[in-house]
């Protein structure tokens, strides 16, 4: 089976105040299908950068990025829209949940703008919101919710329109140790369930639970 | 070329000996294109039946009668004997104007005259100003209404930006505070940009209405030719418009900094 | 999801929105009343002349158009040739003059307007008959001298200034009360036959001018223009065009309608534009995730217009409910110039106004979300993104 994202010789430089940041030079390397894929590396690495990429947020300086088989960089923004819309889904280190939607709203963003039917929309959000523990706080808002909670409610919007990719930026670097386990077996869980995650991460325990640790510094794979 | 003309019986004493002689305002001699010393044609009917030769004597620039500027009729005066004549009214006049000696009361002597007679009235200079500046006053009286209107629409712009601007400062006035910073401090701090900004705006805005002003004149000027002037731009609009808008920046920067400093400085920097 | 988020984005800062939307409630309301002034004149004035019976009025070649200071000779056999055009239902010669009206011991002057009976709608008598028979007076007249129907009156076209002995002098009856379109505030004003009027003043076949009514599907430009060729004379207005010089003379209305038109839309783009910008600004972050979980950049721009246009919409019927409030006493303070006729009118409610209105209203609110939404738009979704976790 083809790889859900792939990089080949990816190079991304950014221009910073007049002076080159070389935040990737030369990396490759390929996603399959349903595995579960740790980035780790020192601040600045390049690790988030290296994230954006595979998400078709952000695109290559020179170099290949090939997202479910097609080119980022010859794709149209409405069509990687589409693509991050039905087939990748993306956590955030500081959530960013929308704080005048309730949970239950937020979780259902993603399926409105798909289109998804209002029945489908209301049984997918109850299954989403129970598979991350949160059916009982679907009414709030994020500003009543904790950090955890959040993150959870992050993620099964992330999960919203059965993404075949999951991307997680430091999903666990706002929370405490206990609640970053927790969210630690929730990316298991999802992994088990056939999504390819891949965590960008400084957590150790998170980055164990991976089958593939990867270790960027520098720009570059080592 | 026919114009009618409306026609001021005045006793015009630039005019030369010959009766058939009339004096032009400005205005009406650049409609008509003459100059003194050409000849015209004048009647009282449009086909010229009653028509004489009449020479043009003089051009001059009477001083201009706001009222005056947006009417289209012409005016020529010619002394009164001729005029009497040309149109067959005999010792019979539409007004009187009356010179009274220095010192005179005009208001005594226009209730005499009103009372001497019921056929006639009496008007001093300072009625006729009066009456004929009704159509300012009632046009100034619009303008203030609608300043009004636009004072309210501005203020809430002013306030609604000053408190915007201001309140965009939530996470470092709750750093600040969360390092000691004293509320005093902060407070006079937000009240400090919101005058800032309401200063530079009024400032600006009055730039802009200097500017407006002189384009309303150079316009109406022009379109009406006459050297009035339409719009003035005084010291007394200028103090409102800078104490409205500094006082009403004040305001609402005073809002904000009230409402900045009640919230916990925890929720501020979004712990 | 657009209009969902953008209706809720306006909801969640709701003193901000409320202010907002009040701005531009205002801004639309300024604009609701100038726009009702830069057509109402027009409109109000062509209503008056509409209710006047006839569409053309020919006066001396060269006067002003409602002047009646000079005279037209030989008016009857005028009226006759006018009328012999075969789109010419009757042509009328009028006289419109000042006298001197003296009843119960008092005198007073009035407007008087000598007129034959086709020439009916000059006047509408609300009491008593038409003025083929006497005197039809106005309330102000009647008022003023106690008049009553049936009550004999003396007209007087001039007074000896030193005895107050009129002089060329008629009697008439008062046959009925009516209202004159073209009244001003508290002006005394009679119809009497033409007829009278003219032995009065002394003018034997003389006329202040001409009026014609045409026969239905007949264009009155047409006439018109036939009465200019033909008679080189007087002149021939239409309603469109006594419209038109009428408009010259108020132009100084349709400048000011349309400056403040516009100073109230800038207001209304700059407050919609600034506290939209503003917002954003704290809203990065939430419009780079937005972005980053699918939502195609022209949504993303077309979520931002959407809020423009949202305030405008929710501001439209306070704007035009508060323009029309503010409309009386506008209308009020204007009509109180002097010359103004009582029928006239400068705030004119029309539904064109309204849409006029609305359309620019949500063309301002949608424009002032352009430079916003233009920034949504660029936004660079990774750099967003890291710099908000900085």
């Amino acid at each position: 089976m083809a790889p859900v994202v792939e990089l080949r010789d990816v190079r991304r430089v950014y221009r910073l105040d007049g002076t080159e940041v070389h935040a990737l030079r030369g990396v490759s390397l390929a996603v399959e299908p349903g595995c579960f894929l740790a980035v780790v590396g020192p601040s600045g690495s390049g690790k988030s950068t290296l994230l954006h990429l595979m998400g078709g947020v952000d695109l290559p300086t020179s170099g290949e990025v090939l997202l479910f088989g097609q080119p980022t960089h010859r794709l149209g923004d409405a069509h990687l829209a589409r693509l991050r819309l039905r087939r990748v889904g993306f956590v955030f280190q500081r959530f960013f949940l929308l704080p005048m939607l309730t949970l239950e709203e937020n979780v259902m963003l993603p399926m409105l703008e798909a289109g998804v039917p209002a029945r489908e929309r209301r049984e997918r959000v109850d299954r989403l919101l129970a598979y991350v523990g949160l059916q009982h706080r679907r009414h709030h808002l994020p500003g009543q919710l904790s950090g955890g909670e959040m993150q959870r409610g992050a993620i099964a919007r992330a999960l919203a329109n059965g993404p075949a990719l999951l991307l997680a930026d430091e999903p666990t670097g706002e929370l405490d140790q206990q609640t970053g386990r927790e969210i630690g077996r929730l990316f298991a869980r999802i992994h088990a369930d056939g999504v390819a995650v891949v965590v960008v991460t400084h957590n150790p325990e998170l980055a164990s639970l991976a089958e593939h640790v990867l270790t960027i510094r520098d720009g570059r794979l080592t | 070329m026919r114009f009618v003309l409306a026609v001021l019986l005045v006793t015009f004493g630039a005019l030369g000996a010959s009766p058939e002689e009339a004096a032009l305002p400005e205005r009406t001699a650049r409609r008509l294109g003459l100059r003194p010393g050409d000849r015209i044609e004048v009647g009282t009917d449009p086909a010229m039946r009653t028509g004489r030769p009449v020479r043009v004597a003089v051009v001059w620039s009477p001083s201009e009668h706001p009222a005056d500027v947006a009417r289209g009729e012409l005016r020529v005066v010619f002394r009164l004997p001729f005029l009497e004549s040309l149109t067959g009214r005999r010792d019979a006049v539409d007004r009187v104007v009356v010179r009274l000696r220095p010192g005179a009361d005009g208001a005594r002597v226009r209730d005499d005259l009103a009372a001497a007679t019921s056929s006639f009235d009496a008007y001093t200079a300072q009625d006729l100003v009066r009456f004929t500046s009704q159509t300012f006053v009632v046009v100034s009286r619009f303008h203030k209404a609608i300043a009004v209107v636009t004072l309210l629409a501005g203020g809430i712009f002013l306030v609604a930006v000053t408190g915007l601007r201001t309140s965009e400062m939530r996470r470092e006035v709750g750093a600040l505070r969360l390092v000691g910073i004293p509320h005093r401090t902060i407070a006079l701090a937000v009240l400090g940009i919101a005058s800032g900004i309401s200063v530079l705006g009024t400032l600006t805005g009055l730039l802009i209405g200097a500017g407006l002003v002189a384009a309303i004149n150079a316009y109406y000027r022009i379109l009406f030719q006459t050297e009035l002037q339409f719009a003035v731009l005084t010291l007394q609009t200028v103090l409102v418009t800078s104490v409205l808008g500094v006082v009403l920046g004040i305001v609402a920067g005073g809002a904000v900094a009230v409402r900045l400093l009640r919230e916990s400085p925890l929720d501020q920097v979004g712990r | 999801m657009v209009w969902f988020l953008a209706r809720r984005s306006l909801r969640r800062h709701r003193t901000r929105t409320l202010l907002l939307v009040t701005g531009v409630v205002v801004s639309g309301a300024l604009l609701f009343d100038m726009t009702m002034l830069g057509e109402g004149l027009t409109t109000s004035f062509a209503a008056v002349l509409g209710r006047l019976g006839y569409e053309i009025r020919v006066v001396p070649r060269g006067v002003l158009p409602l002047s009646s200071d000079f005279l037209i000779p030989n008016a009857s056999r005028l009226a006759t040739r006018i009328a012999s055009h075969p789109g010419v239902l009757w042509a009328s010669p009028m006289i419109a003059t000042q006298v001197y009206v003296s009843a119960r011991g008092r005198r007073v002057t009035a407007v008087a307007y000598g007129l034959r009976p086709e020439v009916a709608g000059i006047v509408r008598v609300e009491d008593g008959t038409g003025a083929e028979g006497g005197l039809v007076v106005n309330a102000a007249l009647s008022r003023t001298l106690g008049l009553r129907i049936g009550e004999r009156v003396i007209l007087a076209s001039r007074v000896d200034p030193q005895t107050g002995a009129p002089s060329s002098a008629i009697a008439l009856r008062v046959v009925g009360f009516g209202e004159f379109p073209f009244d001003l505030r508290g002006q005394r004003t009679l119809a009497a036959p033409l007829d009278a009027l003219q032995s009065l003043v002394g003018v034997q076949d003389g006329a202040s001018f001409l009026v014609v009514k045409v026969r239905r599907g007949t264009d009155p430009e047409v006439v018109r223009a036939w009465v200019d060729r033909t008679f080189p004379d007087v002149q021939a207005l239409s309603i469109p065009s006594l419209l038109r010089a009428v408009r010259t003379q108020l132009r100084y209305f349709d400048h000011f309608s349309a400056i403040l038109s516009g100073v109230s839309l800038v207001v209304a783009v700059l407050l919609v534009g600034t506290v939209l910008t503003l917002q954003l600004g704290g809203r990065l972050a939430e419009l780079a995730a937005l972005r980053a979980i699918g939502l195609a950049r022209a949504r993303l721009v077309l979520l931002v217009l959407l809020e423009g246009a949202v305030v405008a919409g929710v501001s439209m019927p306070l704007a035009l409910g508060v323009g029309l409030l503010l409309s009386g006493p506008l209308d009020a303070i204007l009509r109180a110039m002097p010359g103004v006729p009582q029928d006239l009118r400068f705030f004119v409610p029309t539904a064109q106004a309204a849409i006029r209105t609305v359309a620019l209203l949500l063309a301002a609110g949608t424009l002032g979300a352009a430079y916003p939404a233009w920034v949504a738009g660029t936004l660079q979704i990774a750099a967003t993104l890291h710099r908000e976790v900085l």
